[in-house]
């Protein structure tokens, strides 16, 4: 059980190191969450799959679809700025 | 007579594998249309698809011979291919099914009030009780064995095919009318289960399509994550309860021959 808490600890250590920066309102963000979506859809398509070894399989088939449909949906375009610091 | 309901169960369980990819395949081809409802778009959709059937049925028309065999052929081969997905629906369903499965069938031998079956499995302790003993006192899945969690899957197929062997040896045939009944119902009920669980898969693939059905974020929310867990929360709801009640059946039979043969002894 303890070896699962840690498991689920570095996937969710992964999620925020693969995470995108903030930007402002005025940008279009769209891409962003197109990326999340399918990295959202690919998570439970995965789990779903790794249900044949429960648990174990859930969390490595999520973590494997999250992963892949984070790069397959990141746009190969040009991302916007992040948010700059404001000069007074 | 036997042959014909496998093959009624077979085909109701294809059919339903199909009619769950059609329905996939609707929502990657749909693009919502303005001015237009859904349901219009849909049938729109659904109207070019015969369309272009048509015209290509249409190029039979030089050879008759051909266009008066070819619709049979096609009905044939369509039935042919319903059926042997039913088939492979069945043949696949274990992997999806035993994990939840197993969880009940535990769950219900562990029982306090389950001596009884102790004394049905004593006799046969050089065949069967270390496995019993095992599987009812160690996890499904352990970190430390990984093949634990295919060790428990044979001892389960053991004990559970020990039970059916059991009341096949032992009860008339009333009773086993009654098991093999239910036994047939939780056959097409995991079936229906894989399919769902096909069909989840595949919703969840569709946002990376990039189809019209998934043009607004909230859409695609729903359809790829919403649906299919709420989905795969059903099948995994009609698994426990088919399996828990033929777990049920087969342990009150069991038990009534057993208090039979105490008697009779």
């Amino acid at each position: 059980m303890y070896a699962i808490k840690r498991l689920i600890v570095i996937i969710a250590i992964s999620i925020l190191i693969i995470s995108q920066p903030a930007f402002a309102d005025n940008q279009t963000n769209s891409n962003n969450t197109g990326v999340y979506i399918k990295a959202g859809g690919l998570c439970v398509g995965g789990a779903i799959l790794g249900t044949f070894i429960p648990i174990f399989g859930n969390i490595v088939g999520c973590a494997i679809g999250a992963t892949a449909g984070y790069f397959w949906g990141k746009s190969p375009t040009e991302d916007p700025e992040p948010i700059t610091a404001i000069d007074e | 007579m036997k042959s014909l309901a496998r093959f009624a169960e077979y085909s109701m369980t294809g059919g339903l594998l199909w009619i769950n990819i059609f329905i996939f395949t609707t929502l990657i081809f749909y693009q919502p249309t303005q001015g237009q409802s859904t349901i219009e778009s849909t049938f729109l959709l659904w109207q070019n698809w015969l369309n272009v059937v048509s015209n290509s049925l249409a190029t039979l028309d030089s050879n008759s011979i051909l266009r008066s065999s070819f619709p049979p052929i096609l009905s044939t081969l369509g039935i042919i291919l319903i059926f042997c997905s039913g088939l492979i629906l069945n043949l696949i369903s274990p992997l999806f099914c035993v994990p939840f499965e197993l969880l009940v069938f535990k769950n219900k031998l562990a029982h306090g009030k389950n001596q009884w079956l102790d004394e049905v499995i004593s006799p046969y302790k050089d065949f069967l009780l270390d496995d019993y003993l095992f599987f009812i006192q160690h996890p499904f899945f352990s970190l430390k064995n990984f093949k634990q969690c295919q060790q428990q899957q044979h001892r389960y197929n053991k004990i559970y095919l020990f039970l059916i062997s059991y009341l096949y040896t032992n009860s008339s045939a009333v009773q086993l009318e009654m098991v093999a009944e239910n036994i047939r119902v939780w056959r097409i009920s995991r079936a229906l289960t894989t399919s769902l669980i096909v069909l989840c898969v595949l919703l969840t693939f569709l946002v990376i399509t990039d189809s019209g059905s998934v043009q607004a974020s909230h859409d695609a929310i729903a359809l790829a994550i919403i649906i299919p867990l709420v989905l795969f929360s059903f099948s995994i709801i009609i698994t426990t309860t088919m399996f828990s009640r033929l777990v049920d059946n087969i342990f009150s039979q069991t038990y009534q021959i057993h208090k039979k043969l105490i008697t009779h002894l």
